[in-house]
């Protein structure tokens, strides 16, 4: 900081009343600076600070803007709401009269000695029945997961599913486009690292995403992910014999995810690999030939010399890129939301921001929604954190 | 030595042909855009789909024949008959609501950056540090409140909703006051020693210098403010002040055939237009903001 020598903090002994150092004074000649800044300071107070303020205590509140009656103060309610979770053993289901184990065969529940007259009957096998999750969760939970550990059946109950189901879509979206445009971007740069005028124009293409405008690109996936055999990805994977029928793409709970992180990587690629040019830059060329020399083929002038020293881009790379595909929205609205939900089929796509967009704007409970936004920003800041934290270490070198 | 060398060789080759095919991966949405726009309704519905139009038609955008099922659907230009200039009003909506936020947010970002960045004064440091601690803040968080004050200030569905909550953008202060730290300060005592106002020397010698900062950041801001969804969505109502991407989430309708994806593509195609002109005239400013960005930031 180089331009601060004024800031230093003149010997008051020296100085003295001459030059009208108390603190009124210094803010008095300064005020041509303050009357500067406050067209910035107001509209930031006003639309950043003082929001920040009010979503803390509206997510103290059972606060819905339609209701007539006041908010009510519920504390840390919403937070506990959307983040109980409780894990209860899911009993076998035994015949009361007989003992005899129960099985569940479609709607009906049967002893197991009728069990193979209805399997031979209906030719449908019949599975192992369960205590229904409704008798061992406590009050105001509901069954949103069942696992088997050492032979035992648990069932996972939460108190706000869909929350559950946002959390992990959102952990899923974020591993899979991170790694796809960590490990892609990475690789463009890699490949495309020389100057010529091919590789220029190879990244601008793969730069192209970045700067299109995305919300109408959404629009063009959503023609080429048609559920007909006009699809363009129907029609290829018909063409390819890997289908038979076409596949309903954005009716299908099981597509949902797949879809949104090929979009996410496809749109991210260029941007990643910029970063990581802008860091190879960086890196000495002498180190190159000097390990040529020492006759390193290019693994180890990789795995020595590019990725360590790539080591900074790399960590921002990935903090920024999971940041950002916490939050993301655009892409699930635009493909999969209906008037049912954010979701698409089956909340299959309800990622976080989308479930507060519904929670805040489409159910109108602002305060339920204000809590969603600061867990999320709880887990943002972490890795902001982490970024800062390794972002000094590296100044440091 | 010369075996390595063969092996460089190769391993070049072979990222070459990957380069190559993802490059061309990523442009078949673009293709397929701009084939979809232009195609006629039949065409559009076709079994297997044409990869060269066989009948190109502007249809897409005006179709004189107007709604005739099956193989005629109303064009883009045709489609809001409540709102005058239709799909065009929208476009302008984007411009003027983006333009706006990114020449006033600039304005002041770099004012506040001139007087933080050259200016000693009681509080600078607090100041800045409050503004940079803001920039950790997703905006998912401010939303809510912010939609209950623009409401109670009676700004829903008006321009003014979309325009001034945009108006501070921490990052640009950010990123120019580190910018104008570059500056020396001899020139501006030079200024100032002329008898120039604290306001001309912003105006007339440091804005001047950080014009690429200037191009960088409204290329930055422009491009998220024309993608910004999440705000007019929530405050938006009136048809006659939507913006293209409130348009862009009436287009996908996975339950309707291809009739109408036609539409859909030219719409898709006006507001990606702009982005790529911009993209084509000022490649380097965007690509040097980011890795700017990335080492500074």
């Amino acid at each position: 900081m180089a331009t601060e020598p004024l800031a230093v903090p003149t010997p008051a002994g020296i100085v003295g009343r001459s030059q009208g150092s108390s603190l009124l004074a210094r803010i008095w000649r300064a005020r041509i600076s303050y009357l500067m800044l406050l067209p910035f300071l107001i509209p930031f107070f006003v639309f950043v600070m003082l929001p920040l303020v009010q979503s803390a205590i509206v997510s103290l509140y059972d606060y819905s803007a339609v209701a007539t009656d006041e908010a009510e103060y519920v504390g840390f309610g919403n937070y506990s709401q959307l983040l109980s979770l409780e894990v209860r053993e899911q009993p076998a289901l035994f015949d009361e009269a007989t003992g005899e184990r129960m099985y569940q065969c479609g709607r009906r529940k049967l002893p197991q000695s009728e069990v193979a007259a209805y399997e031979a009957e209906e030719g449908r096998p019949c599975a192992l029945a369960f205590v229904s999750p409704r008798d061992i969760l406590s009050e105001g939970f509901t069954d949103w997961e069942t696992f088997s550990l050492f032979g035992n059946q648990y069932v996972i109950g939460a108190q706000d599913t869909r929350f559950w189901t946002s959390l992990i879509n959102t952990l899923v979206f974020v591993f899979w486009t991170v790694i796809g445009k960590l490990i892609f971007g990475l690789l463009m740069a890699l490949i495309l690292r020389k100057q010529s005028t091919v590789n220029y124009i190879l990244r601008m293409i793969f730069f192209l995403p970045s700067v299109t405008a995305s919300i109408a690109i959404t629009v063009v996936w959503g023609w080429i992910f048609r559920g007909q055999s006009y699809g363009l990805v129907n029609y290829a994977l018909l063409q390819l014999g890997w289908i038979a029928e076409p596949i309903s793409f954005l009716n299908d709970a099981s597509w949902t995810m797949p879809i949104l992180v090929i979009m996410a990587i496809w749109g991210g690629i260029g941007y990643n690999m910029i970063l990581f040019l802008a860091g190879l830059q960086n890196i000495n060329a002498e180190l190159y030939e000097v390990a040529a020399i020492d006759g390193a083929g290019p693994w180890a002038r990789f795995s020595r010399i590019t990725f360590p020293l790539l080591r900074p881009t790399t960590i921002y790379v990935l903090i920024t890129s999971i940041i950002g595909a916490f939050q993301v929205f655009e892409a699930v609205y635009i493909l999969f939301a209906s008037s049912e939900g954010m979701g698409g089929v089956l909340d299959s796509g309800l990622t976080m921001v989308p479930y507060l967009y519904d929670s805040g704007f489409r159910l109108f409970q602002m305060g339920y929604a204000s809590a969603i936004a600061w867990i999320l920003f709880f887990i943002i800041f972490i890795f902001t954190l982490i970024n800062l934290r390794v972002g000094r270490a590296n100044e440091a070198y | 030595m010369e075996h390595q060398d063969r092996a460089t060789t190769i391993l070049q080759r072979f990222g070459m042909t990957i380069a190559i095919v993802l490059a061309l991966a990523t442009l078949i949405p673009y293709y397929w855009m701009v084939l979809g726009a232009f195609k006629t309704v039949p065409e559009l519905n076709r079994i297997p789909p044409t990869f060269i139009i066989e009948q190109p038609t502007l249809n897409s955008f005006y179709d004189p024949v107007g709604n005739q099922p099956p193989d005629h659907t109303e064009g883009l230009l045709q489609l809001y008959p409540n709102t005058q200039g239709g799909f065009l009003r929208y476009m302008l909506n984007s411009f003027l609501v983006s333009g706006a936020i990114t020449v006033a947010g600039l304005l002041l970002a770099s004012l506040a950056a001139f007087v933080i960045a050259k200016h000693d004064f009681p509080g600078r440091q607090p100041i800045f540090l409050l503004i940079l601690a803001s920039m950790m803040i997703p905006w998912q968080v401010t939303i809510i409140p912010n939609f209950l004050n623009v409401s109670s200030f009676g700004w829903v569905d008006t321009f003014w909703a979309l325009l001034i909550p945009a108006l501070p953008k921490a990052f640009a202060l950010f990123f120019l006051r580190q910018y104008m730290l570059s500056l020396p300060d001899e020139m501006l005592e030079s200024g100032r020693l002329d008898g120039a106002g604290e306001f001309r020397i912003y105006w007339q010698l440091v804005m001047p210098l950080i014009g690429p900062a200037l191009v960088s950041m409204s290329l930055f801001i422009w491009l998220n403010e024309w993608n910004n969804l999440v705000w007019p969505l929530i405050v938006v109502r009136s048809e006659e002040l939507r913006t293209l991407p409130l348009i862009m989430t009436t287009m996908v309708d996975p339950l309707s055939g291809a009739t109408k994806q036609g539409v859909a593509m030219v719409a898709a195609l006006l507001t990606s237009i702009p982005t790529l002109v911009l993209f084509i005239l000022f490649q380097k400013q965007f690509v040097q903001g980011i890795a700017v960005t990335s080492v500074k930031g």
